[in-house]
Parts: structure tokens; sequence; C-alpha cells
């Protein structure tokens, strides 16, 4: 008998091996991850998601300002580099390979970004757990961070994939989809952004979106669609709210918190990506502003003093930007955050905005403010509308100059991109105004295909 | 059930009632050919079990009740069986044959034993006398070369430093090629514990988890290969199957033995470097080829620092002398129902690195059996805990090209910082030390159910931890960079648990017999890794405290909890001991993937044919002895692939606002699948010439598909892959030869054993290759180890500079446009040639390796930059127009066309070179006294010996060793010499 009973035991050890016996091979959770339903369980879970995506965009947790500032002014006519590096080499000579490893990261950190907003809609969305207005809020800072991801991509690219979901078996073979549809995706986004996001900041910086952030990139990318009226709306309630006006000393904009600030990114080491990248190394720098940026400022504009600094290597004076300064080697000013929206660009908007729609004194005095902030001359309100329109170019190019690309995105979107970058850069072309889609994204997506002249 | 306990308690009353008629049997075991006395042998009842193990002078007595037939069995001897009759007893003398070299020695294989003979399948075994003739760290250098279809090879040379086996090629692209290592039993880990962990930088790299296993407490190590030999282990076995058997004690009087060697080692052959002079020739000479004037920016070598003063950084850096001293002690003892083994093991290495480097390992191997008096219950325990410590700074072979100028300190005394970070002594001021303890342990209880039915359980419990530290100094950092001093921790460790329950059955049916096994296996294992960086000491003085750092940089841990449970049967058939059958089948399931797709079959048949058995064989082939054919196919998978992978989940990120924040880990896949392989064999084994010469040749075929491979997404999808199955196909074929031969047999012994093995990998295929990453790394067609290059097509004679085809016609030379395949590194073919001689107590061992590739040289750029010495080979570069030669023109200006030439030779077919080598791996020599001179001094046994080992090499003259394929630096195996000595008394 006892034989018999042993054997019982045994084949029922059998055959739960070959059967299935679930918590045999259930594996225990890792403790360091936490699965997708219940990370959005609760609400620190999702702001701890949340935060992740800020954290993509600056030095201290990601990369893209790194990707995003410096290499589109190389491609335009802000910076030169010092030496011939194949990477950056190629955005300066505007021959960016299919294969550039910049370019590829361009692409594919935001969709990291794009991936990491959608899965948190989608995770809030009817999550029992969450308050209506919780959802609301953290939704509509996601939709702001997508709307901007959104918003570089169309403007590098042009046609790109519109990734809504993170379904891989949709999501990893979406065609293009054409710059309008993304422009209303973008601006349906943030439209619902404004709605969602209370004037107050979620953060005690100002390092997450409240309503005027949203309302910022509203103005910013209605300048772009030419939706006049629209723009100088958003600008104006940002520039109305109170909260960033007058303007900060140029020294001090770049400061963490600083009054100029709509949005910033966290720097938890006080550093940003163009300090790391544009502050000298070893007496000489990677980068250099070029002749033609430097000669666009009157000798006494604060700007050129205090954003714009020189190294002299083996006799060579080398002209860099110096908004940020500091770096990972050279701790010299209080915390910097990585800046995304400031106010000055907020009154270049309106001004824009207004010239266009014919009110060329209020865009005078709008430009005035900036050029009033840089200790130079005002200029008279009595100039026609294309000087008006030229007087806001000049005075972009001289405010936001290595800023998350805006001198290259105001030369195309103005049509002016051949006739500037034609003479300026040697090899220019046309088809220069889009980069190439990176070869990687094509070879694991058939259905993508690449811009006209790559 | 009634009628059999009837039966038995009938045979019982027979069995007494014959008691009183019952005899003693005396009777003496001796060695057939020395007439020694063998000591240790089972003497048994054949019918009853009922036995006794000889004596020291080979003696037993034994009661024998009805005639019978005894069993006479040793590990070390073939197994005798004589008939005894208790009405006619006399004193018997046994003469027993070594089992040396035959085919009836025990072969172990997945849960169980079988002989060499009736094996169906393909097993090479490494004894622990192989091993203990090498004075090795880690077994697996042991192994190297001495088994067809293994290729070992040491990956840093340094105490601790990994050693990778692949046995029959490389199977997976992305799962993992290792083979499932199981020590008596219980799976251990095949991948070192800080692998892809490059927070604490190792001299050695990563630490082979085999490191921690005493090679002298290994009885042997058995290679399991085919279908037939592997399906047993499942999902596991596609890679083969490492079955590490430690010693276990032996019946007898007790016996203490005694091993003790001293010796040293010293690093490999060293590359031709450029002297000083003809460095700073060749620099200047770059200068003057590029018309640019040298400064303190571009050629701090030649205007900063001292060109009077050389360094010889191969010298410095690997000249030193690693003194090894090693110990072993072990008592073992027992009786026919008792044996126990306790050991014990300590060893000291100093290192070649300069520097206070040193490696120490000591630990404790334990084995008890015990089994009732007539062999029906039984048990056995197995343990063994190793703890080691390993000192060293991190990695330093890289040092050994600095230019011979280069000075460790500027002349106000301060660490030169003119290489950035790169710094001999800044590196020395980083001790890192990393401590290994080790736990294997495994308890094995039988209980023979009825004569036929046997059911035995194991279990087994195995841990192993890793600990780390580090530390970096202010002064070891280059200020430029601001870093803070700081300390890292880190702390891996894994373990698992096994329990095995088993049944046996045996059962003569008909003709032939029938074995029968059945099992099951449950495993649960964690890993789990903490390291931390604390930083901002105000007190150097407490870098080896975290608690006294002014800050944490980061804290990462990682776990994973990976569980299996399978069933598993094996069904033997041995008709006439001539035709044999064997049906291996597995299910298993493992935690590894996603719910609905655990469950995983696999399978194996093998058959094997004696056909020196025939009738006709016997009769036309007199001189065969033994002849056998085998073949098997069958199924086993594979699943090294990270945990989780179908989970969808958040980590823990930077933190950002004051809050830590998650990110997401990865895109899941619910559905991926094992990895299988489909092995096939076919194999001849023979002994001819009254067995003395024995000839195996075996031919294979791996298939393995549904590749799991990290599929190359469109980063639109978020991710730039995610675990998938992929059709693609790998196929490993190649020939085995196996010769062994008695070639002098007398009072002089000349043994020699060759193994050779012809391989051959293909990527078969890889349906829209040219759509992934891979496609920059494999061809279809081709094997996994091809080397992707420019053609290099010389150099210019009119100006030097080296010329590259220009594939796809462009007018410019760019990757990876323009690559062609430069070559292959798999193995062309590789194996080992073995002699023995002994003569009276003098034992003579010669061990040679051979290895036919492919591997790459080190670049040779002359004059390139001030980082690097250059090989001696840039003397031969072009200097006029006119010149013809191989080596390109010196240059050293950043961006220019010969410079950019220069640069790419480093990826080119200039650098592809023939890697074959000939090692002599091993030479031992010992002498072992005669018994009675032992006796005279008070031992049962001394012997004293001297060994060798990787005491030379024949190789192409044009790279460092080649058993390291990377192009420069790394360390490879040292060579060693030690003197030692073993009593036992």
């Amino acid at each position: 008998m006892k034989h018999l009973n042993t054997i019982t035991v045994l084949l029922i050890l059998l055959g739960c091996a070959t059967g299935s016996c679930k918590k045999m091979i259930e594996a225990k959770p890792p403790v360091n991850e936490i699965t997708s339903e219940a990370a959005f369980k609760d609400s620190a879970g999702t702001v701890a998601a949340l935060l992740n995506i800020y954290s993509q965009f600056g030095a201290t947790g990601g990369s893209i300002e790194g990707y995003y500032s410096p290499y589109p002014s190389l491609y335009a006519d802000e910076l030169e580099p010092t030496s011939a590096g194949s990477n950056d080499y190629e955005y300066y000579t505007n021959s960016v390979s299919i294969n550039n490893a910049t370019n590829a990261a361009c692409w594919s950190r935001l969709y990291y970004v794009i991936y990491e907003c959608n899965a948190l809609l989608k995770g809030i969305t009817g999550s029992p757990a969450l308050t209506g207005s919780f959802i609301s809020k953290t939704g509509g800072e996601a939709k702001f961070l997508r709307a901007f991801s959104y918003f570089l991509l169309v403007n590098y690219y042009g046609d790109v994939p519109l990734v809504l979901s993170t379904d891989v078996t949709v999501t990893a073979s979406l065609a293009r989809n054409t710059q309008a549809v993304i422009y209303k995706q973008i601006l349906q986004d943030l439209t619902d952004a404004t709605g969602e996001l209370g004037v107050d900041y979620p953060s005690a910086e100002k390092v997450r979106a409240n309503k005027w952030a949203a309302e910022a990139l509203l103005a910013k990318v209605n300048l772009y669609t030419g939706n006049w009226k629209d723009a100088e709306a958003a600008s104006d309630l940002v520039l109305n709210s109170g909260i960033y006006t007058p303007l900060e000393e140029p020294a001090n904009v770049f400061l963490a918190n600083s009054k100029e600030t709509i949005l910033q990114f966290e720097e938890k080491y006080g550093y940003s990506w163009s300090g790391i990248y544009f502050q000298p190394f070893y007496g000489s720098v990677e980068f250099s502003i070029t002749p033609g940026l430097l000669q666009a400022y009157e000798s006494n504009d604060l700007r050129r003093k205090e954003w714009i600094d020189s190294v002299i290597d083996n006799g060579i004076v080398l002209y860099y930007p110096a908004k940020y300064r500091n770096s990972n080697f050279n701790m010299v000013n209080s915390a910097e955050y990585t800046m995304c929206l400031r106010v000055a660009e907020q009154y270049l908007i309106r001004a824009e905005a207004r010239c266009h729609e014919d009110k060329t004194a209020d865009a005078v005095a709008d430009v005035n403010i900036v050029r009033n902030r840089a200790a130079i001359d005002p200029v008279s309100a009595g100039i026609s509308k294309d000087s008006c329109l030229n007087l806001i170019e000049e005075e972009r190019k001289r405010e936001l100059f290595t800023e998350w690309g805006n001198r290259f995105f105001d030369l195309k979107r103005t049509g002016k991109a051949d006739m500037v970058l034609g003479t300026a850069k040697a090899n220019w072309k046309s088809s220069d105004s889009l980069l190439p889609v990176p070869q990687i994204e094509l070879n694991n997506n058939p259905s993508l295909i690449q811009n006209q002249g790559y | 059930m009634k009628m059999k306990t009837c039966i038995a308690a009938l045979l019982l009353l027979c069995a007494y009632g014959r008691l009183q008629a019952q005899q003693v049997l005396k009777g003496k075991v001796i060695n057939a050919i020395t007439s020694e006395p063998v000591a240790g042998a089972s003497v048994s009842l054949e019918s009853t079990k009922q036995g006794t193990v000889t004596n020291a002078d080979g003696a037993f007595t034994l009661t024998v009740p009805i005639p019978d037939t005894l069993v006479v069995s040793h590990i070390n001897f073939i197994t005798q069986r004589i008939a005894v009759n208790p009405l006619h007893l006399q004193p018997l003398l046994v003469e027993v044959e070594e089992a040396g070299h035959q085919q009836d020695e025990v072969v172990i294989i997945g849960y169980g034993t079988t002989s060499k003979r009736f094996n169906t399948g393909s097993v090479s075994t490494v004894t622990g006398k192989i091993i203990s003739q090498q004075p090795v760290t880690n077994v697996l250098a042991a192994i190297q070369g001495r088994a067809p279809g293994v290729f070992v090879s040491t990956q840093n040379g340094l105490p601790g430093g990994n050693i990778t086996v692949q046995v029959r090629g490389k199977n997976s692209i992305d799962a993992g090629n290792n083979p499932l290592y199981v020590i008596d039993g219980v799976p251990f880990i095949s991948v070192p514990l800080n692998n892809g962990k490059a927070d604490i930088e190792f001299a050695s790299g990563p630490i082979s988890p085999l490191n921690s296993i005493n090679p002298a407490d290994i009885e042997s190590i058995t290679i399991l290969k085919d279908a037939d030999a592997t399906a047993i282990y499942g999902s596991r076995g596609a890679n083969g199957v490492v079955l590490i058997t430690t010693k276990k004690g032996e019946a007898g009087a007790t016996k203490t033995t005694v091993n003790f060697y001293d010796g040293i080692s010293k690093a490999t052959d060293r590359s031709q470097l450029l002297t000083l002079p003809q460095y700073l020739m060749i620099r200047r000479e770059a200068f003057a080829n590029d018309s640019t004037p040298p400064d303190v920016y571009n050629a701090p070598d030649l205007v900063v620092w001292d060109t009077a003063k050389s360094t010889n950084w191969q010298q410095y850096i690997l000249g030193g002398t690693d003194h090894v001293q090693n110990i072993n002690a072990g008592i073992s003892g027992g009786n026919d129902m008792t044996s126990f083994l306790i050991g014990g093991n300590y060893r000291h290495e100093t290192s070649i690195l300069p520097g206070e480097q040193y490696y120490s390992r000591g630990g404790a191997h334990i084995n008890i059996s015990h089994h009732d008096k007539n062999n029906r219950t039984g048990l056995s325990f197995t343990a063994s805990y190793t703890g080691d410590k390993n000192v060293q700074p991190p990695p330093m072979d890289g040092y050994t090209m600095l230019p011979p100028d280069f000075p460790m300190y500027n002349p106000d005394g301060k660490l030169n910082w003119d290489l950035f970070t790169l710094n001999p002594s800044a590196t020395l001021m980083q001790p890192a030390e990393s401590k290994t303890t080790t736990l294997t342990s495994n308890l094995v209880v039988y209980y023979a159910i009825t004569k036929a039915l046997k059911l035995t359980v194991s279990g087994g419990y195995t841990s192993t931890e890793l600990k780390q530290y580090a530390i970096q100094p202010l002064a070891s950092l280059n200020p430029l960079f601001g870093e803070p001093n700081g300390a890292i921790s880190g702390n891996t460790a894994y373990e698992a648990v096994i329990a095995e329950p088993q049944l046996n059955y045996e059962k003569q049916i008909g003709a032939g017999k029938l074995t029968v096994l059945a099992g099951g296996s449950w495993q649960n294992s964690n890993s789990t890794a903490t390291v931390i960086h604390a930083i901002n000491y105000s007190n150097e003085a407490l870098l080896y405290s975290l608690g006294a750092a002014g800050g944490i940089d980061y804290i990462n841990d990682s776990y994973t909890n990976y569980k299996y449970v399978s069933g598993f049967g094996r069904v033997n058939y041995n008709l006439l001991q001539r035709y044999i059958l064997n049906i291996d089948f597995r299910r298993d399931g493992s935690s590894r993937f996603g719910p609905g797709r655990q469950y995983g079959n696999f399978g194996a048949a093998g058959a094997a044919w004696l056909f020196s058995e025939t009738q006709w064989a016997k009769s036309r082939l007199p001189w065969l002895n033994y002849g056998k054919l085998r073949a098997s196919y069958g199924i086993t998978g594979n699943d090294g692939i990270q945990d989780y992978q179908y989970m969808s989940s958040y980590r823990p990120g930077v933190s950002y606002a004051g809050v830590t924040t998650i990110y997401p880990v990865r895109i899941a896949n619910p559905d991926y699948e094992w990895e299988t392989n489909k092995k096939t064999e076919i194999a001849l084994e023979t002994g001819v010439l009254h067995n003395r010469v024995r000839i195996n040749a075996g031919w294979y075929s791996n298939r393995s598909s549904n590749q799991l491979v990290q599929y190359p997404l469109a980063s639109q999808a978020g991710f730039n892959s995610y675990e998938y199955n992929l059709p693609a196909i790998i196929e490993n074929k190649g020939w085995e030869f196996e010769l062994s031969s008695d070639n002098i047999k007398s009072r002089l012994n000349w043994t020699t054993n060759v193994n050779l093995t012809v391989a051959g990998n293909k990527l078969v295929s890889f349906p829209g290759i040219e759509k992934t990453s891979y496609a920059s790394r494999y061809v279809v067609g081709q094997s996994l180890d091809v080397i992707k290059g420019f053609r290099f097509l010389g150099i210019d004679p009119a100006n030097g500079v080296a010329k590259y085809e220009d594939v796809n016609k462009d007018g410019v030379i760019s990757a990876p446009a323009d690559y062609v395949v430069t070559g292959n590194q798999s193995l062309a073919f590789y194996g080992g040639i073995d002699n023995s001689f002994t003569y009276q107590g003098f034992e003579l061992s010669i061990f040679l390796q051979f290895v036919k590739q492919e591997g790459l040289r080190p670049s040779f750029a002359p004059g390139f930059d001030y980082a690097s010495n250059d090989n001696a080979i840039v003397l031969n570069r072009w200097q006029n127009p006119g010149d013809i030669t191989n080596v390109p023109r010196a240059a050293t200006v950043y961006g220019t066309e010969a410079w950019n030439a220069n640069l790419d030779l480093s990826t080119s077919s200039a650098i592809v070179t023939d890697a074959s080598y000939c090692r002599f791996k091993t030479v031992s020599f010992s002498y072992q006294l005669t018994p009675s001179t032992s006796k005279k001094i008070g031992m049962k046994q001394a012997r004293v010996f001297v060994q060798a080992e990787n005491l030379f090499t024949i190789s192409g003259k044009e790279r460092t060793d080649p058993e390291l394929l990377t192009t420069g630096g790394g360390i490879p195996p040292l060579h060693s010499y030690v003197a030692g000595i073993e009593i036992t008394f």
C-alpha cells in the first residue's frame, strides 16, 4: 500500500508537470518593475510616469535638447564646426546622410516620448482609482508634451507617421501622414491642454506645463501655420498673465526659474546640453558662431555681451554661444535649467502676428520691448509691413539663436531658406529643407518613404 | 498485491530454511595486470544484493546462501561476474581488468548512467585525472581541446576571467550559446553574475561563475552533445549540456590525501612595438608628411614630454609574476554501507599586473553516502562551499600601447592628464575588490519499491553571491571633468532550488532489457543585483564606507525570478546486447514565456547497433573487437533570453521635480516561443587490435530555428526592438574524430589520444535580413562569424595612401555601403593530441591543442596620434613616391585623405589574418614512490610532480596570443609552471 501511495504522489507530481500547474511557473514580477496597469492605478504612479517624459528633454534624464539645439544651428547659418568631425560636419555641410547617428536619434528619441505620452493617455483613461480632474490635468500635460514632440518632428522631417497608440501591431507599420494632419493633431492636443491645465504650475518650480505653457506653444504653432489671429490671441493671454513680465536681465534668463521662464526642463545637476556642447573644453570649442550671426548685433547689444563669449585657440578667436554657462566640467553659475518656452519669444510671436494683421505699430511696440531689454535703441513705429517683418526676423535671429532650431524653422516657414541658406552655405539644395528619414526606420518599416533628395 | 506478499513471504521462509546450509566465501580482488590488490571494490551477490567491500589488501568475506552470481565492481575496473555455489566454496582470486579506455567504462548521462558500449548518444568525458594534471584556476581551462565538438576559449587570462564553452558551434543569434551547466544534478549559472554591469570595471572582466568550483573536487566533466544525450534536458539542451560530477567518498580504509603545489605564471608573448627613437621618428615623419608643425595640442609626445625617457609599457603592465600556491586536502573512507569524503582547499595567487593585486580562494567539499544493508534505500549528500577574493585594478591591458615617452607624472609631480582619463598610475589608485561565495548542495534519496522499480528523489540548492567594491579617490580623476570622488558597491546574487522525483524501472522482457525512467523537475531561481554609486566623500580614508559618502549618485537594482517545471521520461530497450533503442521525452514549462506559451515538448530517438556482436562480424572480421553504429535525431530548445519580455512594465528612472520617475521598459510580446534546435547525428565506434586502438567518427548536423531575437522595429513604435521569434535557420555541421591507442602496453605504457573536430557554421536563411540591423553583421549563406569591412587594395605607390574597394562605385569609401565580407572567424578545425607515458612510478603527459581559424590583428596606421604606440610593422611604411609596401604613409592630421584612409585600416581586410595556432597546452610529469618506499616513510602513497600550462605556442607573428580574437589589448591565458607533492596516508 505504501508503494501505491508513493506512486500516486509521484503521478500527481508528473501530472502537474505535464499538465498546467499554473502557479509553478508563474514568475514573481521583478521588484524594480511595476506592470503598466499598476503604474496607472494611483496618482503617484501616474505622475511618476508623466515626469519621466519631461526628463527626456534635458541633460539630467535625456538627450533631446542636445539634438535639437546645436544641430539645426549648424544646419542653418548660426554655427560652424571648428574641426571636420563626421556627424557634425554632415549637418554643417547640409549633407546629412541617411545613416547619420544624430539624425537617427532625433527621430527615435521623440517617438519614445510620444510612446510615453500615448501609454500614459491610454493608462489614465478609465482608470477607476483616478479622479476626473486629475485625469484631465495629467492628460493635458501629456498632450502638451506630445504636441511639442510632433512640432519638432514635423519641422524637421515634414510628413511623419502620426502615432496615437501603443499597439505595436498597428504602430510599427504606419506610413507617414501629411504635415496638415500632424498640425491638426498638434492644435487639437494644445487646445485640449489649454482647457485642461490650470494657471498654477503643478510643481513648485516652473518645470511642468501650466495653461500658459500650452498657450505659448499654441501661439507658436499658430504662427507657424499662419493663423495670425489665433497666434496673437494665445500670446496675448500669456503676456497678460502678468507672471512673466517685465522682462528679465539677459544674464539671468537661463537660470533656473527665471522670471522669463514659461517652461523649463529641470536639470538636477544644474547644467544643460547646450552648456555641455558649447562651453570651451581644453582651450577650444567644438562649434563657433558664424560671422553672419556675430555681425547681426549692434556693438552695445546686451545679448551680444551676455550670450556670446570667446576663446582664443592657436591665435584664432572663436566665438561661442554662452546663454548657458554651466557644463559638466565647469560650473560657474547657479543652477541653469533647459529652457523650453520663454516670454521674449511670445512678444516676437505677437509682433509677427500683429504685423501680418497690418497692426504694424503694435508689432513694433512688441519688438521694442525685446530691444529695450537688450539695451539697444527702439525702432520707430512708422515702418512698412515688409520692413517690420524683416525687423522681426532679425530680432528673432538675435534673440533665439541656438535655441530649439528656431532660426532654421523661421527660414523655412517664411520661405527664405533657399535664398538665405543658398547664399550662406556652399552645398545648400532646396530639398535640404527637410532632413532625411533615418535609413534604419525605412529598413524596419517598408511603408515609410524617404524625403526627396536623399 | 496479496498474492505478491504471499510469494515474498514464502521466499523469505525458504531463505531462512537455507540459512543452516550457508557457507562463507573468502576471496581477494587483484588488478589483472599489476597483480596489486584492489581496495574498495564492491563484492555482492546478484540475487540478494547482499555484499561487502574489499579491504586495503583486496580481501573480502561473504556468506553465500544459495547458488548465485558474484558481482565484483569498482569504478576503475570492468565489472566481473563469477558463478558461486555454497556447496563448493574455495578461496577465490578475482582478477579485474582496468576499465580505462574500455567500452565498459561508466558513462554519465542526463539522469542516469550507461556504458560506452550501450550508449546511443554522443557524450565526451574529461576525467578528474586529466584535470589534476593542469594547475588551472578555472576548471573550464582544463577541458580545453580535450573533447571533440567542444570549443573552450579564454576571454581573459587573469584569475577569475571568463571562459566560454561552445558545444558544436553557435546555434543562436541572440538567445545565448552557453551550454547548460549541471553540477551534481543541480543547474548552475553559465553567464557571469556581473555581465553587462559595467559599473565596476575589473581587469579580469566579467567573472566566470565556474571559477568558484575547485578543480580538485571534480571527479569528471561530461559533455552531452547530440539530441539523444541532450533531449532529456529539453528546453535547455539546445547548446549542449556540461555535467560536472564532484568526488564522492570511497569505501575502504580511511585515507587522507594532501596535495600541494607552488609555482609561477607569466604573461605569454608580447607584441613587437616601436622603441622610443623609432616612435619619435615616425611621429615626426607624420607631421612632416602632413606639413603641419607639432604643437602642445596635437603632439604633447613630441613637444611636451621628455623624449629622452622611455618606458616599456608592456613590461610595466604585464611583466609581473603571478606566484601561485595551491593546497587540497581530503579524508575519505567508509564501509560497504556508508562512505564519506571531506575536503578542503586553499589557493593564493599574486598578479602579473603592477601593484598589490591578488586572488585567493578557499573552500570545503563534503560527500556522505549511505544505504541500508540490502541497498534498498540509500542517500547521498554532496555540498561544496567556496569563497574567493579577487583584488584588481580596472582594466589595464590597454596601457600596453601607451607611447614609450608617456610620463605618468608631470615635472611638478602631479599626474599627467594629457591623455584625458588614461594614466596607469591613476588606474592603480582605483583598486576594486570582488568576493564570491558559492554554495552548491544536493541530496539524493532512493528507495527500491520492488526489485524492478526504484524511486529516487533529488533536491538541490545553489547560491552564489558576488560582492564588488571599487573606490575612486579624487587624485585618480582628471580634475578637468570635475568628477567627484566616490565608491561603487555592487552586490549580485543568484540562488536556485530544484526538486526532481524520478522513477526507474528495469525489467528483462523477452531477449532484451527494458529500462524506463519517468521524472519531474521543478526549479525556482532568483537573481538580484544592487549597484550603488556613492560620491563626495569629505574624508577619503573612509572610501570603503558607503555611509561616509556625502551623497548617492545612483542606486540601481534589479530582480528576476525564473521558474521552471518539467516532466520527462526515457525508454531504453537493449535487445541481445546488440540492438539498442533509446527514446527521450521532455515537456517543459518556463516562466520566461508569456501566458499560454510556457509549455513546449522536446524529445529524441537514438539507436545503436553493435555489429561486432553479429556472427558474421565475429567470423569475418576477427580483428574487430568492438564495432557500433549509432544514430540519433531529436529536438531540443533554448530559452536563454531575458526574463519578463512578455510583461508590459515600468522601471524607476531619474528624479524630476522631486519625484522618482518611472519609464516604460519594453514593448511586451506575449506570443514568443522557444527557440528550437533539431539535431541529427550518425557515428561509428570501433575497437581493433585487441581493442588497443579505438577509433570513433561521427557526423552531426544541427539546425536551429524559430530564433529568439530582439526583432528590430521602426522606432515610431516607441522602441527599437522587441522579443520575437524569427524563422531564421542556423546550421552547424561537422565531423568529429577520436583516436585512442595503447601504443605500448607493458612495463612502459604509452597511450595516445587524439581528437579532431571539423566544423562549419552557416546562416541558412534569414527572411528579410536586409531590412534589419542584423544585415550589418550577418550574410545569409555564410557563417555567423563573418568579418565585414572594407576590402584593402594596398598602398598607392605614388602617394602612400591606403586604397579600398569602392563597392557601390559612388566615389567615396563609406561604411556600411562599401563593406564586403573580409574574413570568417568560425573555427575551420580544432582538436588536441595527448601522449601519456608511464614507466614504473613515472608518468609523463604531453598535451597539444590546435585551432585553425581567422582573426584580427592590430591596425597599423603609422604615427596616427599621440595616444598610442605602433606595432613594429609600421617600420615598413611608405616613405617616398614609388615605394612598394603594404603599410601606408605616416599621417596624423585629422581628416586628411591619408589619415582617413589610415583610420579605415582598422575596419578593413588589411587586419584580417590567420589566427591559427598550436599550443603546448599541458606538460605534466610525476613520480610516484613505490608502495614499499611509501610504506617505509609511513605513507600509503607519495607522488611528486611538475606541471606546465601553456608552455609555448606556435602561431603567426602578426598578433599576440591568438586565443583572444580581439584586435589588441586583452590578457591571454598565462603560462604557468608549478611543482608539487601529493601524499596519501
